[in-house]
């Protein structure tokens, strides 16, 4: 079952078209990677999902359980006349334009990881993981400041979600440290962890081994199959790590140049001649 | 030196500082959130000085006469407002401009603060006012007198210094304790990465500017309980000396603010008593540019890290 379906997405910047045509689907509870050479386009395809971006033209639907949804049209993408009719329709995209922004997509369950780890580095891992949790605490201030206790039961919640996040981390000594301090691997882990806190049906790695050495990666890729296994949370990835990608995928997109080159399994994909062509050269460079 | 004239002049110099340590808060939160200056601040702390005054009227005109009650409706409902002044400000004059350029939210503060400035004007006429004092007596130490000298402290005085405490102690435990201040911490360290969170950036900055244009009332109301005197202007220089508290103490930071205040307030007091009382601004303006030359990021404020 599809869970994310990105179709005929184009990105300019000024003259640039950074992407141009890319479709490709994500099923339901399973890992997708997206590769290619560097400049390809896919963190730009990441940052058009995640709301980073507000994509010149396509669509993005996700499916939830209660319907689908067009994420360009949570961002408030620019009205056309087909927006017009029927009423209800055109009050969706007002509302949309009026309250829209990169914080509905992740209401709508989407979650992204940064290739730069970019955690609140003077608050705690904890604090971290709570700020992740903000939408579904009683947002009321006055609840807040009286310390009502269906306010306190919710941050009691959170606060429990957290330490199970961390623990399943391996972070569980860290709680009370600023995320700044952390080590290289940690906040890697700590900036899934966070993602995770959003409570995601897809959640979007980009390079989560980047930076990490063999031991660790391995540890990322379990931890990544258990999430999905386990949790029944769907996997968009970014890695340049072949052996990572091709071990925990169940399907790859690769793009080049801004564009879908070829899609499929990790044995297809790796056979393809135009995949070969994008990472070593077209064939007429190639020495005979 | 005579030791009941410092002793005064400590005294006044805290209230001061109390004072402006209030009114930078909001500078410095929103300074803190969103990188710019909010100029149109000190105007709120001046409407809260006229809504005194009509608090007080209209509370003496329902025969209300219980100290207690009058000062804590008056200061309820004045903070009240002036929330309400904070979040239009920040609807009005920033929130459109939201994806400008940097200098456009800067004219837009300075636009909104001549129209908050004329609006006063317009309705409440151009002469200084004032309110009948509210809250008579004084405190002397020592009770009798040393010889005709004494460090005298009047009650609301008193209450100036406890209700700045509670001020800013309510609103540190907001900022370090609660949900809200985690989210608005997060949202001051990246902004981008909180909205991507799924925290609604747009409305924790709604809260700053309503917080910072609370404090900004509680220290209108306070002052012109004391002084008794307003006009419409009063929020310039009050505003641009809370702004020097601000940047003295490090801007953006809340501790900061606080302590710039106190040392503002009582550097002042001490120029005034013992060197020039017309002078006093020339002072602090000059403390405002020893610590832009020699010290940028403020007493409490971390040097300027570069974001990647």
């Amino acid at each position: 079952m599809t869970l994310l379906s990105v179709r005929d997405l184009d990105m300019h910047f000024g003259g640039l078209r950074a992407l141009s045509r890319v479709s490709f689907e994500v099923g339901r509870g399973s890992v997708v990677s997206l590769i290619g050479p560097n400049g390809a386009g896919k963190t730009t395809v990441f940052n058009c999902i995640t709301g980073f971006y507000r994509a010149t033209s396509g669509s993005i639907r996700l499916s939830q359980s209660r319907g689908d949804v067009e994420l360009l049209e949570l961002l408030g993408a620019p009205l056309t006349v087909a927006d017009l009719f029927p009423p209800r329709h055109l009050f969706r995209r007002l509302a949309a334009k009026m309250f829209g922004g990169s914080h509905r997509i992740a209401r709508a369950g989407v979650a992204r990881t940064f290739q730069h780890i970019r955690l609140f580095r003077e608050l705690t891992s904890l604090e971290n993981l709570l700020v992740a949790q903000h939408r579904r605490f009683g947002r009321n201030i006055l609840a807040g400041l009286v310390g009502s206790r269906g306010f306190l039961r919710a941050e009691g919640r959170a606060v429990a979600l957290a330490l199970e996040w961390l623990q399943r981390f391996e972070l569980e000594t860290e709680v009370d440290r600023p995320a700044g301090e952390l080590s290289y691997g940690q906040q890697r882990r700590l900036e899934i962890a966070r993602a995770l806190c959003t409570d995601p049906i897809l959640l979007c790695l980009d390079e989560p081994a980047a930076g990490l050495n063999d031991t660790e990666t391995a540890a990322i890729a379990r931890l990544i199959r258990e999430l999905v296994d386990q949790h029944g949370v769907t996997v968009l990835l970014i890695e340049h790590d072949m052996r990572l990608v091709m071990e925990i995928s169940d399907h790859i997109v690769v793009l080049d140049h801004g564009e879908v080159i070829a899609r499929g399994s990790p044995a297809m994909v790796q056979h393809d001649p135009r995949v070969l062509a994008a990472y070593l050269g077209t064939e007429g460079e190639g020495v005979e | 030196m005579d030791p009941f004239l410092i002793g005064q002049q400590v005294v006044n110099g805290l209230i001061l500082g109390a004072i402006y340590g209030l009114i930078a808060v909001g500078y410095t939160m929103v300074y803190g959130i969103m990188g710019m200056i909010n100029f149109a601040h000190g105007e709120v702390y001046m409407i809260a000085a006229y809504l005194t005054a009509i608090f007080l009227a209209l509370l003496a005109s329902f025969g209300v006469d219980s100290v207690p009650v009058v000062l804590f409706l008056t200061l309820l409902g004045t903070v009240a407002f002036t929330a309400l002044h904070g979040w239009a400000v920040e609807r009005v004059a920033y929130r459109p401009l939201g994806r400008s350029t940097r200098l456009a939210p800067l004219i837009s503060a300075i636009g909104i603060s001549l129209v908050l400035q004329n609006y006063l004007r317009l309705s409440q006429g151009a002469r200084t006012q004032g309110v009948p004092p509210l809250l008579e007596g004084v405190i002397r130490i020592p009770a009798e007198g040393a010889g005709g000298h004494f460090v005298q402290i009047t009650y609301i005085q008193v209450m100036i210094v406890i209700m700045a405490l509670a001020g800013m102690g309510v609103l540190t435990w907001l900022i370090q304790a609660t949900s809200l201040g985690r989210a608005c911490r997060a949202t001051q360290q990246d902004r981008v990465m909180a909205e991507l969170l799924g925290v609604d950036t747009g409305r924790i900055i709604s809260v700053v500017f309503v917080l910072g244009a609370a404090m900004a009332g509680v220290a209108g109301v306070l002052v012109t309980l004391n002084y008794g005197s307003f006009d419409f202007f009063i929020g310039f220089v009050t505003g641009i000396k809370a702004f020097t508290a601000a940047v003295l103490g490090g801007i953006g930071s809340l501790p900061g603010a606080m302590l710039g205040g106190l040392v503002l307030g009582l550097s002042e007091s001490f120029f005034s008593g013992f060197v020039n009382t017309d002078y006093k601004d020339v002072f602090a303006f000059a403390i405002l540019i020893g610590v832009l030359i020699f010290r940028p990021s403020g007493l409490m404020g971390s040097p300027e890290v570069e974001k990647v």
